[in-house]
């Protein structure tokens, strides 16, 4: 792809994102009055377009090679024996291994320290929508992509097949930052929903509601929350500056 | 106007929901595209020579990501507007890419190509 049509398809995927989330955040607003250019709007921009445009190469190239290197440790009979099973049930282990995963590596997220400086970033958003949700260190998004593949690269799982649901699935991570509040019924407790994740924002770091898509692992131990009303405020107690450059060095300042 | 404000709801929630599921079968049916490479990171793999069934080629590999559309959904390479007319009267060819290899068979008869005897006839 050259550099016009990188542009255009990256401006395409941008007004889909608009079109999708827009309409449902001025009609069902969580937080009534927050409009579409708030604070730290252009902050959030940039992160998508950096995103896009430069840090998925890296991941992408991070994560082949990390394919690699498990590759090499895995036995091949082992992958053997997953690839006998039947594929539904291949597909339900590696859905429910990758949560379990993502899951843990989350919560170590918001307690180790060194974890924490790079996590810190997307916290650090004050304004929670659809934008917000691309508000994401990139060692911070090799970390987290890199732990929720890792099952499917152990297990030799052939993602093509399943590429619908995690295009579905990566839509959803941006929809429950989004400022919006539908009732899901009990679909909630299958897919999540705002209302989880936004607690999870939560200025308070432990908050709760680690999970990444679906709240089973967040009842399964403990960390479930969902009050009836939406967090006072979102955001970190550190101070942080919210520029782009100045929010990609801060995790390498010296910490006080 | 509390009517029109129920429409509007519904048009709004009707049509994320077309557009998720387009964005569900469109990614479903068209292959992965890697992402763009302004770091030039795969310019610097080296050639590797592989002996062993060859892992999948770099755009088939999928990803599960958060918080982001896997890649950028809308592939726009067909689309080539400022790509130059070709000459009346001409077409593309197609580009035929063939690979070379050798195999070894083992257990074929020799015989010698100098000797008095001729070879013997293959039985029918």
């Amino acid at each position: 792809m050259n550099w016009i049509t990188t542009l255009l398809s990256v401006g395409l995927s941008l007004l889909f994102l608009v079109a999708v989330f827009r309409p449902l955040e001025v009609l069902f607003p969580a937080r009534d009055g927050q409009k579409f250019l708030r604070p730290a709007f252009w902050t959030d921009l940039l992160f998508l377009l950096g995103q896009y445009l430069l840090w998925s190469g890296l991941v992408f190239w991070a994560l082949d090679h990390f394919r690699g290197w498990l590759h090499g440790f895995v036995p091949a009979d082992f992958r053997t024996d997953v690839a006998a099973q039947p594929w539904w049930l291949q597909a339900i282990e590696m859905i429910v291994l990758s949560d379990f995963c993502i899951y843990w590596a989350h919560r170590l997220q918001h307690r180790v320290p060194f974890l924490w400086r790079f996590h810190s970033i997307h916290h650090s958003a004050e304004h929670l929508d659809w934008l917000a949700a691309h508000r994401e260190h990139p060692l911070d998004t090799i970390y987290t992509v890199g732990i929720i593949n890792l099952p499917a690269f152990i297990l030799g799982f052939p993602l093509e097949t399943l590429a619908g649901f995690l295009a579905f699935r990566g839509l959803w991570a941006i929809y429950i930052h989004s400022n919006v509040r539908l009732p899901l019924g009990p679909l909630r407790m299958l897919i999540g929903a705002p209302e989880l994740h936004h607690w999870h924002h939560d200025k308070a770091r432990d908050a709760g509601n680690y999970a990444n898509i679906s709240p089973l692992m967040d009842l399964l131990f403990g960390t479930y929350r969902c009050p009836d009303h939406e967090p006072e405020a979102f955001g970190i107690h550190e101070p942080v500056k919210q520029g782009y450059f100045s929010l990609l060095w801060h995790p390498f300042r010296k910490q006080r | 106007m509390i009517q029109r404000s129920f429409i509007a709801k519904v048009i709004a929630v009707a049509s994320s929901l077309a557009l998720l599921a387009a964005y569900v079968w469109h990614s479903q049916i068209t292959p992965n595209t890697p992402p763009p490479d302004p770091l030039g990171l795969n310019a610097l793999e080296p050639e590797v020579v592989e002996f062993d069934p060859p892992a999948p080629a770099r755009s088939d590999l999928r990803i599960i990501t958060t918080k982001s559309i896997s890649q950028p959904i809308f592939s726009v390479r067909k689309l080539s507007p400022w790509k130059r007319p070709m000459m009346p009267g001409t077409k593309s060819a197609p580009i035929e890419i063939s690979r070379h290899s050798f195999r070894l068979n083992e257990g074929l008869k020799t015989f010698d190509l100098f000797g008095q005897q001729p070879p013997a006839k293959p039985a029918p």
